[in-house]
């Protein structure tokens, strides 16, 4: 894939996330974790704690011993006062994310790098593993209670059927492939979900560029792939949409 | 194109898991995948809380779960009327404002909210209140003209209206579909309540 | 209020025009879109599904010589009650005759009994028996032109 489609300037784009994570080959200290959220304390509203809790219940015609509570510290997570600006720090990963309303790639690029910095401080240098870019999109198509929509009338990445088959009622699709250049691959999925709308079909739109290995040690370079992951993601948005999906965008 | 790469005779390559994410569409997107895995019925036991939400803990996570709920529409919503909307709940579910008795309001009743806030598409925010119940209540006041709408589950909304029509004084109530909304609300015109104020959408 | 068996005690209905004070949390203060708050919700007046009985407070059961100053005091015994009153809050003001009438008025004719019936933490308590349950075009009524006289708790010292 070489073509780059223009990226095209939406006034409400569909984007209802957008998230870069870096996973890391081994995993982080707590304290470097803790250090790095402390770091950025003044830079977001909330700082919550991540953690799981496994709960174990023994079976059986016995005398019930009390279920067994097991808590496991995750990581930490900051978000801005509307809880749009995410970022969390995890063992395993750090996550940077912008829910909507999508402000562009101009605000949420230089979060990622300062919130990164942050964290590179605090836990020394790391090797990561996987690189993604991921944006989550949503196309809200108003409908009338009789209309039905055909899927293909708004994007090119949907599931096809033969002609006899009653329009379906939900679906999804999804497939991952190499993108051709930079080692990168992208995984795509499309799916019916419910909409936060009356008299509206959603159709989820999520693409995922992805780098499995082999990522750049020194940070201009990691800025380098990241944007041009960013490229690549628009290139395949555009691909993914029809000119009537995009007036609903306007 | 629809065809599918072979990997005969090389190592297939490893399960693809998308790069994680918080927001409420990917975690829909993410059970749908996992129930695609998982075609046959799996014992899933979940987690119970140990002990009893503590009320601010209640109010805390109602908010960010009302503000990541209203992302998810924020592309429909002006940038500045989102943010006074946001100001308005932090208000409403202030723990030292909250009637201790009162369950917090329900996400049910602010996904209802939501969806008639875009469908009706006021100029002006509306006030906001709660039932003890836990139902979000939306005002709008012109003078003695009110209209006063509570947010049930499930797009259903309870309606009063108290308006002069022709110097008579009219008042009006009902259970509607947020989708008959409008129609509803239409002999009462809606417009002196809804119109002169920031837009809702740009 | 339990009384031991056999031993009768006078009812004492609220006379007409005497006044009840109601607490009304901040959630159920009616506010434009500033948070200004410019009345009372309907919601205000729903009785709890575990109430038999609306709570308020019997303004002239103080001895005060206005009526600004025996709502004040009322304000007050609420603030000493087991009720929690809440910064931000307030209190609804509505004369009894009205509050009877209006419900009276209303197509289900509700026979409402206001009745001084004190409570270990408030002298003043009275209940409002025979209160209406889901009707809520009647509770707007109240809220919006009978019992809508509203005092803020911060302005109350």
């Amino acid at each position: 894939m070489t073509c780059f489609r223009v990226a095209m300037s939406y006034k409400r784009a569909p984007i209802t996330e957008a998230v870069v994570e870096f996973r890391f080959a081994e995993p982080q200290e707590q304290s470097a974790l803790e250090k790095a959220a402390a770091s950025l304390k003044d830079e977001y509203f909330y700082d919550e704690i991540e953690q799981i809790t496994q709960f174990q219940v023994e079976a059986g015609p016995a005398i019930q011993k009390p279920p067994k509570v097991e808590i496991y510290w995750q990581g930490r997570k900051l978000s801005s006062l509307d809880r749009a600006d995410v970022v969390i720090f995890r063992k395993t990963a750090f996550v940077c994310s912008r829910l909507a309303p999508y402000m562009g790639w101009e605000e949420f690029f230089p979060r990622i790098q300062r919130d990164w910095s942050a964290f590179r401080k605090a836990a020394g240098p790391i090797e990561i593993s996987r690189v993604g870019v991921r944006y989550v999109n949503r196309i809200d198509i108003p409908v009338t209670s009789t209309d039905r929509v055909n899927t293909e009338d708004y994007l090119t990445y949907v599931p096809r059927s033969p002609e006899t088959f009653a329009p379906m009622t939900q679906y999804v699709i999804q497939s991952s492939r190499p993108l051709g250049e930079d080692d990168l691959q992208f995984g795509l999925l499309s799916s019916t979900v419910p909409s936060p709308l009356i008299n509206t079909i959603s159709l989820a739109l999520d693409l995922d560029v992805f780098l499995d290995g082999s990522i750049p040690r020194r940070e201009d370079e990691l800025w380098s792939l990241l944007n041009r992951m960013r490229d690549h993601k628009n290139s395949i948005f555009e691909a993914c949409i029809t000119d009537r999906a995009r007036e609903l965008f306007q | 194109m629809t065809a599918v790469m072979p990997v005969i005779g090389r190592r297939s390559p490893p399960a693809y898991t998308p790069s994680s994410a918080v927001g409420p569409v990917s975690q829909i997107i993410n059970a749908q995948i996992e129930e695609l895995r998982r075609p046959s019925p799996t014992f899933s036991g979940k987690a119970k809380p140990i002990s009893e939400a503590a009320l601010e803990v209640e109010l805390f996570d109602a908010l960010l779960k009302f503000k990541v709920s209203t992302s998810q529409v924020a592309m429909h919503l002006d940038r500045g009327w989102r943010s006074r909307l946001f100001a308005q709940l932090d208000s409403l579910l202030d723990k030292e404002s909250w009637e201790p008795l009162d369950r917090p309001p329900r996400l049910e009743s602010f996904a209802t909210f939501l969806r008639m806030i875009i469908f009706l598409r006021p100029q002006r925010r509306p006030g906001l209140g709660a039932t003890s119940k836990g139902e979000l209540i939306a005002t709008w006041s012109v003078g003695a003209d009110r209209l006063t709408i509570e947010c049930l589950p499930q797009d259903l909304v309870r309606w009063t209206v108290s308006v002069t029509i022709n110097d008579d004084r009219e008042r009006a109530a009902g259970i509607t579909p947020v989708a008959r909304l409008k129609e509803v609300l239409r002999p009462y015109g809606p417009a002196r309540w809804f119109s002169d104020g920031d837009r809702i959408s740009a | 209020m339990g009384l031991p068996d056999g031993l009768a005690m006078a009812i004492v209905y609220l006379p007409d025009d005497h006044h009840s004070v109601r607490y009304v949390p901040w959630a159920r203060l009616r506010k434009d879109e500033d948070d200004n708050v410019i009345g009372v919700l309907g919601a205000a007046f729903r009785l709890r599904d575990e109430e038999e009985y609306l709570s308020a407070t019997w303004a002239e059961f103080f001895v005060e010589s206005t009526h600004a100053d025996r709502v004040t005091a009322s304000i007050r015994a609420i603030r000493a009650s087991n009720i929690d009153v809440r910064p931000k809050s307030g209190f609804a003001v509505g004369c009894v005759s009205k509050i009877k009438q209006v419900c009276l008025d209303d197509p289900r004719r509700h026979r409402v009994r206001i009745i001084h019936e004190a409570e270990p933490d408030n002298a003043a308590h009275a209940a409002l028996r025979g209160w209406p349950r889901d009707n809520d075009d009647l509770l707007n009524l109240l809220a919006e032109e009978i019992w809508c006289d509203a005092i803020l708790n911060a302005a109350i010292p």
